[in-house]
């Protein structure tokens, strides 16, 4: 069996995932700014606030965040400080990379461990907000470990995509310069400065 | 005295994943993780970090002020905001000296009332300001840097995407940060165009002077197409101040208004300014100077018409606008875990409280202190993005300001102003990165280096030294507004 042939479809599957999730993200923005409009009229105008309005926006930045954490990743838009990196050689760099990665990996991994039994605890045990209408927390508190897992699967892919590059380098050196990609493949500087 | 090497420790070892390049927010997460482990030896103490933290950094209401004021300005600028903006300040402001650099300013100041970013308004107004002020003479190097310059304006004048940071970082009011930057970003504005006056006058070669006025009808229809936002600015921000929005709402009643505006944008083109457009199409083909002297320069829309998108919204522009607001919610968040996780293991090392008896004892003299806090924030900005830069310190110097009994509001906007001063300051001036990124991609800005931004913003780095300082000798232009504020 070709090897390439499962990592390219299983790589396909997760850009899938990875997009989708980012647009269920992008679509609770608009919901969200939807629902505080809405509360701020029904309060003000009509005297008759949105139900539970504080707890479910709240609720909605989790979900925002979480679907969009592995996008991001995708987009490479997470910051770095590329001051020192990029004055590094191509095989240095991609090591540095793979540093980067693997802790990627572990942490948001561990995040996805611990998250996922937190809310899978809160579900058997039915924590609930208290209000008006009882709200279940578990959604929210499963977002966190969906994206957790989702961001660190993205980093396992950049993972191996680095490392194939790197075996690359090692094996014809004199390319090496050519041959690498830049750090930035995709995506426009998104920072907020 | 073992927990406090600790904390220093940690330090070091934050900064060295960083410049290996790791992302911020996991060097960060790494450091408060494996700190944890090593000082009270529990692993499950440090597991218990990566639980909660994440969820309790962002199941917070006030926190989702963020993505509402990006989209803010993301359907501010669809509304085609910034040209109108120029059009309108350089019909009023054309005739002094440096007419369109203040012109460039003050639109920077309007649309920075609109969008929390930086490297928003220095992208945008490179495309829209550029093209003009080298049609009409100025010196490239000077019309670069003032659009770099004027891009701090971003960060200062509310919504302002480094005071939500600030504020969720430090545990302090964001309405109050948000409304406090309304002072120091009038100021650096006036300090601006004092200082463009003083260079245009003194060096007429780098910007001539165009003698333009309109008359006062065409100025008044040009206001027309600011007035929109205008309002809708001044109504957010007045409703926070009153108290009658929280935040969080004045965000989402901002997004809400500027998305109308960016619908109606197409419209407005047609009814107000079609004459002008009309007209300008017959004018296009004049690059240089008419030689009568004393015709007006044809009107803004023109030439950058074809490098200015359309105003106006659709499916796909809406869409765009909202992934890149939870694109940006994230990677924020992503450092602001990070940062809290970091933060925790700090706070158990105790080094803020000993820091503060250090400086207590020795009797060195709190306005040192912070002038020296402030200078290494100039330092680290000519390195670092303000985010992870103040997500790194501000767990440790927010502690020490407070314990010092510096007043919070107003240390917060000299922290600000310092990073922005960074963001100018070579190597690493995001701000004139992005101004020269996006104008070598220009006819205009063919050939431009980062060396001649650099020299043409020097002036703009001596003025905004002088606008840090009256900051810091004048606490109540940060204070007073915030004081006065409702709740």
């Amino acid at each position: 069996m070709d090897l390439y042939a499962v990592g390219r479809f299983l790589s396909r599957i997760l850009g899938w995932v990875v997009n989708t999730s980012a647009f269920g993200a992008a679509s609770i923005v608009v919901i969200l700014m939807a629902m505080v409009v809405a509360d701020i009229f029904g309060r003000k105008v009509l005297n008759k606030p949105v139900p539970m309005s504080y707890e479910v926006g709240a609720f909605m930045l989790v979900f925002i965040v979480f679907m969009g954490l592995a996008y991001s990743q995708r987009q490479r838009a997470h910051i770095r400080v590329e001051f020192l990196t990029l004055r590094m050689p191509p095989r240095m760099r991609a090591i540095m990379d793979l540093v980067a990665f693997t802790l990627g990996i572990a942490i948001y991994g561990a995040i996805f461990y611990q998250t996922f039994k937190w809310s899978y605890h809160s579900f058997e045990i039915g924590e609930y907000v208290a209000g008006l209408v009882n709200i279940p927390k578990w959604p929210s508190q499963f977002a966190v470990a969906f994206g957790a897992l989702l961001i660190s699967l993205q980093f396992l892919s950049d993972w191996v995509n680095r490392a194939a590059e790197v075996v690359a380098l090692f094996r014809s050196p004199t390319r090496s310069e050519e041959a690498l990609p830049a750090n930035e493949p995709t995506g426009e500087p998104a920072t907020p400065d | 005295m073992d927990d406090l090497y600790w904390g220093i420790i940690g330090f070091v070892a934050v900064l060295s994943l960083m410049a290996l390049g790791v992302h911020v927010g996991l060097a960060l997460a790494a450091t408060g993780f494996i700190g944890m482990f090593l000082m009270t030896g529990k692993m499950s103490l440090a597991l218990a970090l990566f639980t909660t933290t994440p969820y309790s950094t962002t199941n917070v209401y006030a926190f989702a002020i963020l993505p509402l004021f990006i989209i803010m300005g993301l359907f501010a600028m669809h509304a085609g905001l910034s040209a109108r903006a120029f059009d309108a300040a350089y019909k009023w402001v054309g005739r002094l000296p440096g007419g369109m650099a203040i012109a460039t300013t003050w639109a920077n100041a309007m649309f920075a009332a609109c969008t929390g970013s930086s490297v928003v308004a220095c992208a945008v107004f490179t495309r829209i300001s550029l093209p003009e002020m080298d049609r009409r003479g100025y010196d490239k190097a000077f019309a670069c840097g003032t659009i770099a310059a004027a891009g701090m304006l971003g960060m200062l004048i509310p919504p302002s995407a480094l005071m939500i940071v600030y504020g969720i970082l430090t545990e302090q009011s964001i309405g109050k940060l948000l409304i406090a930057g309304v002072g120091p970003g009038i100021l650096l504005t006036l300090i601006f165009t004092v200082g463009i006056v003083v260079v245009a006058a003194r060096f007429p070669d780098r910007a001539p002077r165009a003698d333009y006025a309109p008359p006062i009808l065409e100025r008044l229809k040009a206001t027309v197409g600011v007035i929109g936002i205008v309002v809708l600015v001044v109504g957010i921000i007045a409703g926070m101040y009153t108290g009658i929005f929280t935040p969080t709402e004045a965000g989402a009643a901002g997004a809400a208004g500027a998305l109308v505006l960016a619908l109606l944008a197409p419209l407005m083109e047609r009814w107000i300014f079609r004459a002008d457009t009309a007209a300008a199409a017959s004018d296009s083909g004049t690059s240089a100077p008419s030689p009568s002297g004393n015709a007006p320069p044809a009107p803004i829309a023109p030439p950058d018409a074809r490098q200015l998108e359309q105003p106006g919204l659709n499916w796909q522009r809406f869409s765009q606008a909202m992934k890149e607001a939870a694109q940006t919610s994230a990677l924020v968040f992503f450092i602001l875990i990070g940062a809290m996780i970091f933060a925790r293991f700090l706070v158990l090392t105790g080094l803020p409280g000993e820091f503060v008896e250090a400086v207590q004892g020795a009797n060195i003299p709190t306005l040192l202190i912070m002038i020296l806090f402030l200078i290494m924030y100039v330092f680290l900005g000519m390195f670092q993005d303000s985010i992870s830069m103040m997500s790194i310190t501000l767990p440790i110097v927010d502690p020490i300001i407070t314990g010092l009994g510096i007043d919070r509001v107003y240390f917060a906007m000299l922290v600000i102003m310092s990073i922005e001063i960074g963001l100018i300051t070579p190597p690493v001036g995001l701000n004139v990165y992005t101004v020269r990124s996006v104008a070598v991609q220009m006819r205009e800005g063919e050939g431009m280096t980062l060396e001649d931004i650099f020299r043409g913003i020097l002036p703009f780095f001596f003025l905004s030294i002088v606008a840090l300082i009256i900051l810091i000798a004048v606490p109540p232009i940060s204070t007073f507004l915030p004081s006065k504020m409702f709740g």
